[in-house]
């Protein structure tokens, strides 16, 4: 009953000296949702680039319908109905949404083709004037316009490369209705994730790749448990994230950061922190949990001096840092990892080991900046490397780097584990656990409730630049669902 | 008031010179710094030249495009297909179409001058206005259009989203040079009617830097390139007739450019106008942007 649609055929991709495929076969069935799982960095994307020919492989087949299909660019995958969703948006910032689209659909940009893309949105309660340029939409719209000229063109199989990891629940709710839908007539989706819960509530089948290898495939169900295995031979790292709160440092250690009634405006002069105060003492983890859009950016930013604060203040460490320049902050014992490590958290076109010379200002020495390397698990191991030829988890982890090569009082982080997997994701949450221990102050800017509640001491809840709620004490993870629907309804 | 208007807007040299800024947007909206436009411009004014005078005026033209858009090939070709990076191509191969044209020019040449074409006024002017209006509905109405600014902007989204960068950068160069030697005919046969070596050198730079300055949209360097030609082409009248010394009068059409392009970067325009992001990005597929 089982209708082979594609099967993949013994691909095998290297770049350089580093082997991204490494002799994958699998087979894709009509009407599933095939979920390719994988460590940051095991091969995932350069599948699903090979599959939509944006790379072409150096060996191996691919076999559609019974016949080799051949694809030298995303033209002719097109052709053969193949469509994929990327990791980050791949629209064109300075076309409007509707020159997007037609781009994609290869039809003029016509006020006819308008009236249909807002009508295919109107669908998904999505309005949206398709006139804006697409540098002023936000992530979560820019993914949903890429899931729509998906559909607009009607594909016979649609890749879905982490696209969908990043969207507010609700959306994320949405998206998977469509998709399951999708698939029920005579197509596929190859849907890729690290994420575990996220596959399982998806996946009709799990294929999980490993270092370039296909290390297992479950038809049908998978429990969590195996699937870690598989995708990281262990399950061991799920002790590093429990709470080690005893061991912290005395209640009454002097603030590290304080915000003060502080008053942020977004890129359209809205006012998106409304005068918030937190404070962060020496050994503590605060962290503040929303839902995108409600101020966290521009919390962040302003903090770290990259953002005007309008009124209200910061302090470092006792020293007012307001009107200070980001470089003044840092010296005063600031790290700050912001959210997007492709444009702000890295330097792309240099190498691991210039980024981080550039984050310490100061010269490295080689053991230094492997032992970082290891601490995160960066892959692979070579410092020399350029950062645009790592996969999407390790540019994050290259952007998390900064707080171990210098000596900082306090950290702010903006979802820092977004893009790694689970395994990265303990490491860095016991990194920043560590460095709490240590003496040092964490601001943990997240919209991941799991992380908040699991190493923090206070949990704040952010709604529309405020603090909403503020839960501390005792056992955190109690409250998650309290705090869940704070987060929604403030 | 409609004839003094009609005689700005049908002057043959802003007539070629909008052709050639046009030409150029449309190249360079497609990613691709046009350097080589200055030696293309020379040639094809030399071909222009003696073709015209050795065969005909209709053959003159035919002669002038193929061997234009012949050129602009090789130049596209060192870019798409070779990956060489822009600056440099287009600046060496400027070098070697300078002195294929005047080879050609010098080898050919009958005399110094022809007769020129005598065409009226209004059509002049309309063929001004309409290519402008037309390259403005190709790059921001059509399919084509979009696709030729996607690449423009980001060439690596473009093909993501199934365009073919390659391909469409040549037709780009195609469409451009059409352009292009329409306008260096346009100057052969109607407003100089001569030839010397290099005649029409500097006029690809000029090009570039009026384009430049309307931030490639082809309705703002309309007016660009007619307001240029006026002042160019009466400053020897603006000098008898109000006694503008002739450093003023010769720096003028440069300083009237310098001034619209303050005007386009310091309004909401420049918002408006993207200009093309990925100029003179040499662009190889599968390098990973994310
Ligand atoms: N264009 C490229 N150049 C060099 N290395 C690359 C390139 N694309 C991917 N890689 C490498 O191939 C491996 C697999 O990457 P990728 O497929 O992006 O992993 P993921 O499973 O996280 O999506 C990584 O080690 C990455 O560094
Ligand atoms: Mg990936």
């Amino acid at each position: 009953m089982n209708r082979t649609f594609i099967r993949v055929v013994d691909l095998y991709k290297r770049f350089g000296d580093v082997v991204a495929l490494d002799g994958v076969t699998l087979d894709i069935f009509f009407n599933e949702i095939l979920v390719v799982l994988g460590e940051n960095g095991s091969g995932k994307s350069t599948l699903a680039k090979v599959l939509y020919g944006v790379y072409v492989p150096d060996r191996g087949k691919i076999i559609v319908d019974g016949s080799e299909a051949r694809f030298s660019s995303p033209f002719d995958a097109k052709k053969k109905g193949f469509v994929m969703i990327s990791q980050r948006p791949q629209l064109i910032d300075d076309l409007s949404i509707l020159e997007n689209i037609a781009l994609f659909i290869g039809e003029p940009p016509s006020g006819t083709l308008a009236k249909r893309i807002e009508d295919f949105l109107k669908r998904f309660d999505i309005g949206i004037d398709v006139h804006k340029k697409v540098f002023s939409i936000s992530y979560t719209e820019k993914q949903f316009i890429e899931l729509a000229k998906a559909l607009l063109i009607n594909p016979r199989l649609l890749i879905v490369d982490e696209a969908a990891t990043y969207l507010p629940q609700d959306l994320k709710t949405k998206f998977f209705e469509i998709l399951r839908r999708f698939v029920s007539d005579n197509r596929a989706v190859i849907y890729i994730t690290h994420k575990i819960p996220e596959a399982l509530e998806i996946g009709n089948r799990f294929v999980v790749l490993r270092r370039g290898k296909v290390a297992r495939v479950f038809n049908g169900a998978a429990n969590p448990s195996e699937l870690r295995h598989a995708m990281f031979g262990t399950e061991e790292y799920l002790k590093l994230v429990s709470r080690q709160l005893l061991q912290r440092l005395s209640k009454d250690s002097k603030n590290v950061l304080s915000v003060d009634k502080l008053v942020v405006l977004d890129d359209y002069g809205k006012t998106a922190v409304d005068g918030l105060s937190i404070d962060v003492r020496a050994g503590e983890i605060v962290s503040i949990v929303g839902v995108a859009g409600n101020g966290e950016k521009e919390l962040g930013e302003a903090i770290a001096g990259l953002r005007k604060a309008s009124s209200g203040s910061v302090k470092i460490d006792g020293f007012d840092v307001t009107k200070s320049p980001p470089s003044e902050r840092t010296r005063k014992g600031l790290v700050y990892i912001p959210e997007d490590p492709f444009k702000e958290g890295t330097a792309v076109t240099l190498s691991i080991i210039e980024n981080m010379r550039m984050y310490a200002r100061e010269r490295l020495s080689q053991d230094v900046v492997l032992d970082a390397i290891k601490k995160l698990g960066i892959v692979p191991e070579n410092p020399a490397i350029q950062v645009s030829k790592l996969s999407g988890g390790n540019v994050q982890k290259v952007s998390i780097s900064r707080l171990l090569l210098t000596m900082p009082k306090v950290v702010v982080a903006h979802n820092p584990t977004r893009m790694l997997d689970e395994r990265s994701r303990a490491l860095v949450l016991d990194i920043l656990q560590r460095f709490s221990l240590s003496g040092g102050g964490v601001l943990l800017i997240t919209e991941d409730v799991d992380e908040a509640v699991q190493i923090s001491d206070k949990v704040a809840v952010m709604v529309d630049g405020r603090i909403a709620k503020l839960f501390e004490g005792g056992n955190l993870e109690s409250f998650r669902s309290e705090i869940e629907k704070a987060m929604v309804h403030g | 008031m409609v004839e003094p208007i009609l005689t700005i807007l049908a002057d043959p040299l802003a007539i070629a010179l909008t052709l050639w800024i046009l030409g150029d947007i449309v190249v360079e909206r497609s990613g691709v710094i046009n350097l080589a436009i200055d030696g293309i411009i020379t040639f094809s004014i030399a071909v222009t030249f003696v073709a015209v005078q050795n065969i005909g005026y209709v053959q003159g033209l035919l002669i002038s495009l193929a061997s234009t858009i012949a050129l602009s090939l090789i130049f596209a070709t060192f870019i798409n297909v070779l990956h060489a990076p822009h600056v440099l191509t287009g600046l060496s191969l400027n070098i070697a179409f300078y002195g294929v044209g005047a080879l050609i020019g010098l080898r050919y040449m009958k005399s110094r001058s022809l007769v020129p074409i005598g065409i009226g006024k209004p059509i002049l002017a309309l063929i001004g206005v309409a290519t402008a209006v037309l390259t403005w509905f190709t790059l921001y109405r059509s399919r084509l259009g979009t696709e030729i600014r996607a690449c423009g902007f980001n060439p690596r989204a473009a093909e993501a989203a199934g365009v073919r960068v390659w391909r469409t950068r040549y037709i780009a160069t195609i469409i451009g040079y059409t352009l292009v030697s329409i306008g260096s005919y346009i100057y052969t046969t109607i407003y100089r009617s001569g030839w010397s070596q290099y005649t029409g050198m500097g006029y690809g730079f000029l090009a570039i830097t009026l384009a430049m300055a309307s931030s490639w949209h082809p309705l703002i360097a309309y007016p660009i390139a007619i307001a240029f030609g006026y002042l160019y082409t009466s400053s020897y009248a603006l000098q008898l007739l109000y006694g503008v010394p002739t450093d003023v009068v010769n720096a003028l059409p440069f300083m009237v450019s310098l001034a619209v392009v303050v005007i386009v970067y310091a309004t909401p325009l420049s918002k408006k106008v993207a200009m093309p992001k990925a100029l003179g990005e040499v662009y190889f597929r599968e390098e990973r942007a994310a």
